[in-house]
């Protein structure tokens, strides 16, 4: 460390413009930056049930990702209504099928009419009125895009037209898959003895859609939208007051892409824009949307606001410029690299990403203030000694107690590398490597800049030594006073604070479901409830019945078991299992056998004679758009073998409590049972979809909690007892750490706060920086009982010498934290408030417990005298420099 | 069932060496429309669905009849994998009537609205299956090509009404009015295409012994195989009564 800081100290200014670079290169990966929740994010890929996921996905499309949409509109029964529907329908359907002839005319046509700039956006519009869909894409680019601008400048139009390409590449690519709705919904009829497959609203000889006009069409519309059973909170849905049908259904689901946030954006802006229907969107793609968007918000809050926070601390602790603008730089930089390496390295921001600015932000602040305080400290001996070599001393000294508290924080956060989910294992390799590059930033700008600055005490800082005493001093006063007259009384308090905790940990829930990240009264929570009630669920799992042979899923014995299922599943008696609505491969053969049986009810069900379900697949005449060997139609419900089929089951909230992963883990482990006992010999089940994943998920942060949470105390532990060269200093410093995890525990499980993936980081960062204060702190207690005060005088000398500094970091670190309150997500709010509450609990561990315990057990943590040939050679104390008195002065 | 379209499936057609000079679409067509044919055809087809990797087979019987007002009528009995049958009365004038009997022995009609569905879940339609009535399309003669070293025709048909296909693409072969291809338009899009291989006369009728439906992207493609093909064999009536069917 000596090495570097002469080298820093040698040429400041190549130093300088040597960050300057790597910071500039690492910025351009700022842009790269993306902001993802989804499940490819966390599960890892080795993982079995995620790998059978995605095999579900490949069979049977992503059925568990979808817009689900009600819309509505106050004269539903309308003309006008339906012909505004129907808008909304064409306008999605150009994203399903592609028509290059018709959107190159339309860019054409789009390039000549905007020829002559400025164009009134009126006009322009107009100019589209033959073409409706295109005129309302345009329509909602000029709002997205342009504010609504009345009149569009060159500028203004190339942005449009950038727009208007960006959709037709959209478009191009096809990325929908399915549209169901009312409007593109065909039924198979078997009335007047015609077979014959109809599309709900009939179409002309052009393909038009022929919308009802009068109460005689919209009377044979709703007849033939209440024949078919399987529609009722499909495509339409009743008012449970009235019981008429008040909004249709719409469904879009998507090809199974990688990516769906451009083409579920492009979707959603799509539905809103159509203001004059009342839509209500949900499903997976469009809280996504909303969740990126909260991330990218918060994103942008935090970072101002927390660099804010640490400004006003620096300030009350240095009240000098250099000493807001060197350690408010140092934290920028810091952050910022650690940012630009995410990009570059194509590491998306996830709901426990947006934790890292403000984490680097406080673990920067709180080397920069280590840095400037010895700075300050040792402001006289460096003017006594020469400034040169006076900086020296000092910045030598300081970055080696910084590599210090660096290491420790490093190994706790690393710890989190081993954890399964592929997020949290992100976090952990990043929140490492960000805490190195603060040590890098910290222990050569501040020297460098130092270096090349005056050297003059701030006025401020100067009229500050004359006040008496702050209030940071009475809160000293008092930690002495209960450490060494009252030390049982607080240990006795910590135990029974403990042993409350430890009831609040037997409380503790896992959660994983990403819904239960918003507000309750947040748009998401409210339309998800909205959507679960009139369509029965939002999402849902697959539940895949295999029956070993190729065409076993044409059996009437087979559709049959999967009718029972489905029966169950939606029993009255078993309304707990909160499973709204069923959708399988049978609801297809059902509708056949109906329609061949002039459509007579008794006649909707899976026909007794295996060869009439043979005969159905035959005449079903669908198409086969991929060429995989299946109807389009039945890809959701079985594989190209029609060996074994899916069964769709959509979760909602029938009782009066959401459905979290502990209810889901509760409904797969019933369904098994059901299954166990009934499923005949010859058929295995197994469930799959995101509701599994979430369960998965939930498995992951329990044991990668206990995994991180252990590794993190005995890599702690071992590193205090080899600086130390006490066992007893290793054990020591787990106690103030393991009570604030405990407590922290202790406070999630009696206010209900849920053991997510944001909040199981906390005890990771809890110890690893937490651990700084404990190792100040002993350090410091050794050298003044090594010099021969008494145990009582030593925890005095070093609570008014570190604890200062301990207070003055904590707070920085409290306030940073604090700022995650503001977030727009439940975990994160959680994970900020948690964080400034164990930041404290750790400050007090350091200043109570630590030397309540030590003066209790009087533990021995002097120099060994008699050294071991381990200790000799495993010496990384005296590296750290915490054997030397004048060292330990100076860390004051 | 057996039209036109089927004659030219299954290749009921006489060599014809006279050329053309300078003709029409339509009278190409014509040309094409007034080779001989047989009044009955019995084949028997295997079918084969290529999907993906899998390839599904199916066998039928196809049995036609031609009647003197120019209107035919065709039975096609499914052997493997179910025992459906399809009936279907080709009108001159108007809307074809289509069948189907289900090894139930149920029987329905196929409503017209159904023309552009895929037929057992093969890449025809059951329009492909349906007469192609020259006097239905409008032809344009559009040029000359040579397929696979064969000088043809290229002649477009756009359908009058009830269009399951915004236009077709005949090739016909210059030598002898026989079509060797036809490409398949949807929406303006090229969608699939069908190829008729395996030429030689039976019965001295020139009969195309294997055809392939395929899709433009190649993502699929069904091949009928005509095993046997039998013309002009006597065939009463009534196997072509709706009743009879059951």
């Amino acid at each position: 460390m000596n090495r570097c800081i002469d080298f820093v100290l040698e040429w400041p200014k190549m130093v300088l413009l040597v960050l300057l670079i790597v910071t500039i290169g690492l910025a351009g990966g700022l842009s790269k930056l993306r902001f993802d929740n989804s499940v490819e994010v966390f599960m890892p890929q080795n993982d079995s049930e995620y790998a059978f996921y995605n095999e579900s996905k490949d069979i049977y499309g992503d059925n568990g990702r979808f817009i689900i949409m009600s819309v509505t509109h106050p004269q539903l029964w309308s003309t006008e209504a339906f012909r505004m529907i129907e808008g909304l329908i064409t306008d999605i359907d150009e994203y399903k099928e592609y028509e290059k002839t018709r959107e190159e005319n339309r860019l054409k046509r789009l390039d000549e009419v905007t020829a002559d700039e400025p164009v009134e956006s009126k006009r322009l519009l107009e100019q589209f009125a033959d073409d409706p869909s295109f005129a309302r894409l345009l329509k909602r680019k000029i709002h997205t895009k342009l504010g609504d601008k009345p009149v569009l400048e060159r500028k203004d139009l190339q942005k449009l037209r950038a727009a208007v390409n960006l959709s037709k590449d959209l478009k191009q690519q096809e990325t929908i898959d399915k549209i169901i709705s009312p409007f593109t919904t065909k039924d198979i009829t078997g009335q007047d003895d015609t077979l014959e497959t109809t599309d709900l609203i009939p179409k002309d000889d052009d393909g038009k859609r022929i919308l009802p006009v009068d109460e005689a069409d919209f009377s044979e519309f709703r007849k033939k939208l209440t024949r078919n059973p399987s529609y009722e909170n499909g495509i339409y849905t009743r008012d449970p007051q009235t019981g008429k049908i008040s909004d249709f259904g719409v469904i879009v689901k998507f090809i199974n892409l990688k990516d769906q946030d451009p083409i579920s954006r492009e979707m959603l802006e799509l539905i809103q824009s159509h203001q004059e229907l009342v839509i209500v969107p949900q499903g997976a793609p469009v809280s996504n949307i909303y969740f990126n968007n909260y991330l990218r918000r918060d994103m942008g809050t935090f970072l101002p606001v927390t660099l804010l926070a640490v400004i006003i601390i620096f300030f009350f602790n240095f009240r000098s410029f250099r000493g807001i603008f060197l350690p408010a730089i140092t934290l920028s930089l810091s952050t910022l690299w650690v940012l630009g390496l995410m990009g570059h390295c194509g590491i998306k921001i996830t709901a426990l990403g947006i934790s890292l600015p403000p984490l680097m932000i406080a673990v920067g602040s709180s080397y920069g203030i280590h840095i400037l305080n010895q700075y300050y400290n040792d402001f006289d001996k460096i003017s006594r000694l020469g400034f040169k070599i006076g900086l020296h001393q000092s910045m030598s000294h300081i970055s080696t107690t910084v590599l210090l508290a660096a290491i420790t924080t490093f190994a706790s956060f690393a710890t989190l590398a081993t954890s399964q989910l592929t997020a949290m294992h992100e976090w952990g390799i990043f929140s490492g490597i960000g805490v190195l590059f603060a040590l890098v930033v910290s222990c050569t700008l501040i020297p460098a800049a130092l270096a090349i600055m005056p050297h003059r005490r701030p006025r401020l800082m100067m009229k500050k030594k004359e006040v008496k005493k702050t209030i940071i001093d009475h809160i000293i006063e008092l930690s002495i006073l209960l450490t060494t007259r009252h030390h049982r009384m607080v240990l006795l308090l910590v135990g029974v604070i403990l042993a409350i905790s430890a009831v609040g940990l037997s409380r503790l829930n896992v959660e994983s479901d990403f819904m239960q990240y918003f507000k309750e009264d947040d748009i998401v929570r409210t339309s998800s409830l909205e959507i679960e009630k009139k369509f029965g669920g939002r999402w849902g799992f697959n539940l895949i019945i295999d029956t070993g042979m190729a065409d076993g899923a044409k059996s009437p014995q087979v559709l049959n078991t999967i009718e029972t299922i489905r029966a169950w599943m939606t029993a009255p008696e078993n309304k707990h299992l909160n499973i709204g609505r069923t959708d399988a491969f049978t609801d297809y053969i059902k509708t056949m056998h109906f329609a061949m049986n002039e459509d007579k009810m008794e006649y909707y069900r899976v026909p007794d004679n295996p060869l009439d379900i043979l005969d159905y697949l035959e005449i079903y005449s669908g198409d086969d758009n991929d060429s995989d060997g299946r109807v389009d139609d039945f890809e959701p419900y079985v594989d190209a073998d029609y060996r074994t089929c899916g069964l769709l089951a959509r979760l909602c909230q029938k009782e009066d409590y959401s459905i979290g992963t502990n209810h889901i883990k509760r409904i797969f482990g019933q369904l098994t049972e059901y299954l166990d006992a009934n499923l005949p010999e010859n058929l295995t089940a197994r469930i799959t979809g995101f509701p599994v994943m979430n369960v998965k998920m939930a498995e992951y942060i329990i044991s990668g909690q206990m995994q991180s949470l252990l590794s993190s105390l005995v890599i702690i532990a071992i590193i205090v007892t080899l600086l130390f060269k006490r066992i007893s200093a290793g054990l020591l410093s787990l106690i103030p750490m393991s009570t604030a995890v405990m407590f922290n525990f202790g406070i999630m499980g009696f206010f209900g706060i849920n053991l997510d993936t944001v909040t199981s980081i906390i005890a990771s960062i809890t110890i690893g920086i937490g651990v700084d204060d404990t190792i100040h702190f002993l350090n410091s207690y050794r050298h003044f009982y090594r010099n021969g005060h008494s145990i009582d005088e030593s925890i005095r000398k070093t609570l008014q010498v570190t604890g200062k500094a301990i207070i003055f970091t904590s707070l920085a670190l409290v306030l940073g934290f604090s700022v995650l309150t503001i977030s727009s997500f439940k975990p994160v709010i959680f994970f900020g408030a948690l964080m400034g509450i164990t930041m404290t609990a750790t400050t007090l561990g350091a200043l109570l417990i630590l030397p309540s315990v030590i003066k209790l057990t009087q533990v021995d943590l002097s120099i060994r005298e008699t050294e071991s040939w381990f200790w000799r050679h495993i010496d990384i104390g005296r590296f750290f420099g915490l054997e030397t008195e004048k060292t330990n002065e100076t860390t004051a | 069932m057996i039209c036109k379209r089927m004659i030219v499936i299954f290749g009921c057609m006489l060599l014809l060496t006279s050329t053309a000079f300078a003709l029409t679409g339509r009278e190409i067509m014509e040309k094409n429309d007034a080779l001989p044919e047989a009044k009955t055809a019995v084949s028997q087809v295997l079918m084969l669905i290529h999907q993906g990797s899998k390839v599904v087979e199916k066998e039928f019987e196809i049995k036609s009849k031609k009647y003197e007002n120019d209107e035919d009528k065709t039975l096609i009995t499914f052997t493997r994998p179910t025992q459906i049958k399809l009936l279907t009365h080709s009108h001159k004038d108007r809307d074809d009537d289509q069948w189907l009997r289900l090894s139930s022995g149920k029987i329905k009609r196929i409503a017209s609205s159904d023309k552009g569905k895929s037929f057992v879940n093969s890449h025809f339609y059951y329009e492909d299956l349906t007469s192609r009535d020259i006097d239905k399309f409008d032809y344009t003669y559009i040029g000359d090509e040579s397929l696979n070293g064969v000088d043809c025709y290229k002649v477009e048909g756009i359908k009058k009404k009830d269009r399951v296909y915004s236009k077709s693409v005949l090739y016909v072969r210059k030598s002898d009015f026989f079509v060797i291809r036809v490409d398949l338009h949807k929406k303006d899009e090229f969608h699939k295409y069908i190829e008729y291989f395996d030429i030689r006369p039976v019965s001295g009728i020139l009969t195309a012994h294997q055809l392939v439906m395929s899709l433009s992207d190649g993502k699929g493609k069904t091949e009928l195989k005509v095993n046997a093909v039998e013309y002009d064999k006597d065939i009463n009536d009534s196997a072509f009564n709706k009743e009879a069917i059951r």
